[in-house]
């Protein structure tokens, strides 16, 4: 694959947080580069704290590198034509509590630019799809953590992303919907959409990801196709990253 | 609450309004300790009830929207007891500022009585006697050099160390000019900033037990009501008037106008305590 | 422009629904029906309606003001404290359409409300029936040289006179000359008895055409106590006799038939002849205008009304770039601390005059309230409610102007800073 098909792409790039004095105060992501083709699954994967949530938020335009270079289709992230093509589920669902389920989609349909009736049939389609549209002229501020998510996914899905953008997709679900979103992601990717993901749940990954990086004190440690990994990616990542555990446990296991 | 930048920039203002008002010497005509007076008075009684309110709404719902508050009571703790304790801590951080803008009042009203004196052999205008006022600028300004070296340097937290500066050097420097010249100003300032504190309690009561059940705007609006209703009787409680003319606030009126806001306090904890009841 | 519309929607769903607009209205209308008892006027049934009229909606204003500038410092920053923003953030949306549209929605809420008031005032108890067809007049000022132009001429004599003051003579010409403008504009001009001067007014001609014109006086003199005034003004074939005391403000209908036994003014000035027995004083700049009968007061509300919903356009894109700028909390002390600056700034200038900056702190704190009142000017200085409660007409001209700068061109400025702000403040998260 040339760099063309390139979705995403990071080349060196390092993201250093600073004090009101603008000394260093961590280094959340160091010498970072990373590419993420059409059409694949790629997972972010790593213990707390390994930058994989500032990766993603310089990949979405939120936060600016402090050196190196992110693009996002080819554009840097703040261009309004890549964040066009963009979906993002982020790790907790924020939610405007006033809104029903359905005028969150409709308002989240609007800013992609949906015109009107073409926002109202996405809306009805994907509240079927997540299971809420029975409750659709509910205020979401009442919803349960679980529904929630699900508003939450289905605003991410409403401008027919390229992109889709999942931080820690799964957090918040029963097992059943816990199933049904890894059901769904790998429906969109075998439609040709583009996912770009992070997960604690190792064993998620592995069920939907194509490729997967991970991070360790924001840099990568290592890189490649899971069906190439020859092992579990738990015993592959525990390796990569340290088991840590059972040093930490001990005191407390007697 | 102390490391909130609010209540900084709110203790700031206090020390503005009660070091410089009195330090513009024109127009005074001979009053400028009345005017210095005043000015603390009046700083702490605007700035301390913006505080109270404001501190207790701010600290009661972020605890409540980010979840905190229901796990600090998920642990073997009474309800009303982790209630009423978060409120005596905002009532300990409204006495800081009380203290910190009370010994900054003292400074000044001690440099202008000396003025006034110097004033009245020399002929000339009465302005702050030069000493107090440098302290009293000392307060204002030093913290903040003392917090940003301190934070520079040693990455103690900027807010905190201010406040803790501003507190250490305005009563220093109360204790330093009393010593010196009198404590005639120490002593009748006191009581008149006790009774300021007991109706930022009434207020931060209040606050308190409706930022528990409604949201910030809801609660700051019935906030509002409840001084809004007390407002007939604030005269009770900022006594600037009374210490004109070389009068003073007996403490005994203190105490009977202490006795008289509990209830009206004691009823608003209990209601917080109702509320708190029905979290989670 | 979608985009705009949808965030637009979303502010005013989220005042509608979190029941702050239905609030806002309620104090509003509550204060605009308990003002008029609350506030006391003068005895007289004029008085009182300009009381009322000033207190009631004045109040009702303030309330909006202040609630408007709160809820604008939080539009933005109480949305990235929840992390609401970065979903919008990330869709494909000018961010300064965000600002612009928050902005929008907060000011046309203002404005809702505000007009609610306006429609309900002439039925608030005091301001009287008959309110929305009182006439209102054009005030014209006498044309006379500019202060700054009068300062010019008179520096150099005024440094050349040995009873100035040496620490003026030291000072820099522009403080001098600010000094000389400030007084210029209270420059006292005195008539002898049997005196007769005359004040050139622009479109005087014109303004002596019309039925109703009055002129408001006010004269006193040198010992300042309260004397005898007798007198007549006259403009082309207009006049009325002044009978009254010095220092009241009095307003002297002009008629054809008063003139007819003497001779006609000028046409395009405004003379007084001085028949008392004592020299009278007053300042051209501040003691005389020409009241020439203008339109309805119910025009003259619905321009105040524009210049009003602009003050509040002007805050509110304010509050929201403080908003998208700073924490909420910060953002909010900010704003007021502005608010109360711009509100006293002019009164401090005026009671700190030059000669009294004898010591640094006097003139750094000076310089510093000369520039908060510079900046705040264009909000400070708009007085639509006086004038609406003295049936001084709001002019046109000058609403246009407000809505055009206050309205559009600086809530739009605002809203551009703050959409250049907002990505980079992200980066503090």
């Amino acid at each position: 694959m040339n760099d063309s098909e390139d979705i995403v792409r990071l080349e060196s790039v390092e993201k250093t947080f600073r004090d009101f004095w603008l000394r260093p105060t961590v280094k959340a992501v160091d010498g970072l580069s990373l590419s993420v083709r059409k059409g694949e699954v790629f997972g972010l994967l790593g213990p707390n704290g390994s930058g994989k949530s500032t990766t993603i938020k310089m990949i979405l335009g939120l936060l600016s590198p402090s050196a190196g270079d992110v693009r996002l289709f080819g554009l840097p992230p703040r261009a309004i034509e890549a964040r066009r093509k963009l979906g993002y589920l982020p790790e907790l669902s924020y939610l405007h509590p006033f809104l029903t389920a359905k005028e969150t989609l409709r308002y989240y349909a609007g800013l992609c630019g949906l015109k009107s009736a073409e926002a109202k049939e996405r809306t009805t389609q994907l509240l079927e799809m997540v299971g809420l549209a029975d409750v659709a002229g509910r205020p979401v501020g009442g919803f349960s953590k679980g529904m929630a998510r699900r508003v939450s996914l289905a605003s991410a899905l409403v401008g027919r992303p390229e992109l889709l953008v999942l931080d820690e997709p799964t957090s918040g679900l029963d097992p059943v919907s816990t199933k049904e979103v890894k059901t769904l992601v790998k429906a969109l990717a075998a439609n040709g959409m583009t996912v770009l993901t992070t997960s604690h749940l190792l064993a998620d990954a592995e069920d939907i990801c194509d490729r997967v990086m991970i991070l360790d004190h924001g840099k990568s440690v290592a890189e490649g196709r899971v069906s190439e990994l020859g092992t579990s990616l738990e015993d592959f990542f525990l390796a990569k990253v340290g088991d840590a555990s059972e040093f930490r446990l001990a005191p407390f296991l007697g | 609450m102390l490391s909130e930048p609010l209540t900084l920039l709110l203790a700031l203002t206090a020390l503005v309004l009660a070091v410089f008002a009195p330090a513009f010497h024109y127009h005074q005509f001979g009053e400028a300790s009345r005017m210095a007076r005043d000015a603390g008075l009046s700083a702490i009684f605007t700035c301390g009830s913006a505080l109270a309110v404001f501190g207790a709404i701010r600290a009661f719902r972020r605890e409540l929207e980010t979840g905190t508050f229901e796990m600090a009571l998920a642990h073997p703790v009474s309800r009303s007891g982790f209630f009423l304790a978060k409120a005596a801590g905002l009532f300990a951080a409204y006495l800081v500022f009380a203290l910190t803008v009370f010994g900054a009042a003292v400074t000044i009203v001690i440099g202008a009585t000396v003025a006034g004196r110097i004033a009245a052999r020399t002929g000339e205008i009465a302005t702050v006697w030069g000493p107090c006022l440098a302290s009293g600028v000392a307060v204002a300004v030093v913290p903040l050099l003392v917090g940003a070296a301190l934070n520079r340097f040693w990455r103690f937290r900027f807010v905190l160390t201010s406040m803790a500066s501003a507190l250490m050097l305005a009563i220093a420097s109360a204790a330093t000019f009393s010593f010196l010249i009198g404590t005639g100003a120490l002593a009748r300032l006191a009581p008149a900033v006790v009774l300021l504190a007991v109706y930022a309690a009434l207020l931060a009561s209040a606050a308190s037990a409706f930022s528990v059940r409604f949201a910030a705007n809801a609660a700051a609006s019935l906030t509002g009501l409840v001084f809004a209703a007390t407002l007939p009787f604030v005269g009770n409680y900022y006594m600037a008037e009374a210490l004109s003319h070389g009068g003073s606030v007996p403490w005994s009126y203190v105490g009977l106008a202490t006795l008289a806001a509990i209830p009206a306090a004691g009823a608003f904890l209990l209601l917080g305590c109702r509320f708190v009841r029905d979290i989670g | 422009m979608i985009g705009f519309a949808k965030v637009f929607w979303l502010e005013i769903v989220s005042l509608v629904r979190s029941k702050t607009l239905v609030m806002l209205a309620v104090a509003s209308v509550a204060w605009m029906f308990a003002a008029p008892f609350i506030a006391k006027g003068d005895g007289t049934a004029d008085g009182a309606r300009e009381m009322f009229v000033r207190y009631s909606l004045g109040g009702a204003f303030a309330i909006l003001l202040v609630s408007l500038l709160a809820a604008a410092t939080g539009s933005l920053a109480r949305e990235r404290a929840a992390k609401r923003l970065q979903l919008t953030m990330v869709r494909p949306v000018n961010h300064m359409l965000v600002a612009l549209a928050k902005t929008a929605a907060l000011t046309l809420s203002g404005a809702s409300v505000l007009a609610l008031c306006c429609i309900l005032m002439p039925f608030a108890p005091g301001v009287g029936d008959g309110v929305l067809g009182r006439q209102c007049s054009h005030v014209l000022k006498p044309r006379l040289p500019s202060p700054r132009d009068e300062a010019r001429d008179m520096y150099d004599a005024y440094m050349a006179d040995p009873e100035t003051p040496a620490a003026v003579k030291k000072a820099k010409k522009s403080v001098v000359l600010r000094l000389l403008e400030n007084r210029a504009v209270d420059h006292y001009q005195t008539i002898a008895t049997n005196d007769t001067v005359t004040w050139r007014f622009a479109s005087a001609g014109t303004a002596a055409e019309a039925k109703g014109l009055a002129v408001r006086i006010r004269f006193t003199n040198q010992f300042d106590v309260r004397q005898d005034v007798r007198g007549e003004l006259r403009i082309g074939p207009l006049s009325g006799v002044v009978s009254n005391i010095t220092k009241a403000v009095v307003t002297v209908p002009l008629s054809r038939r008063a003139a007819e036994a003497g001779v006609a003014g000028a046409a395009d000035g405004l003379s007084f002849s001085n028949k008392g027995s004592s020299a009278l004083m007053l300042r051209p700049r501040k003691d005389i205008d020409l009241l020439v009968p203008a339109d309805s007061f119910a025009w003259n509300l619905a321009r105040a009304y524009l210049e009003l919903v602009s003050i509040l356009a002007i805050a509110v894109a304010f509050g929201v770039f403080l908003g998208a700028s700073l924490g909420r909390p910060v953002a909010l002390f900010v704003a007021i601390v502005t608010l109360v600056v711009g509100e006293i700034s002019p009164s401090v200038i005026e009671q700190y005059p030059d000669e009294l900056e004898t010591s640094v702190a006097d003139r750094i704190g000076l310089v510093l309230t000369r520039f908060a009142a510079e900046v705040t000017r264009p909000v400070a200085a708009l007085q639509p409610l006086g004038r609406l409660a003295s049936d001084e007409c709001v002019e046109p001209g000058e609403t246009a102007r407000v809505v055009l700068l206050d309205f559009v061109a600086v809530p739009l400025a605002l809203a551009l800073l703050a959409g250049l702000v907002l990505p980079r403040k992200q980066d503090g998260l």
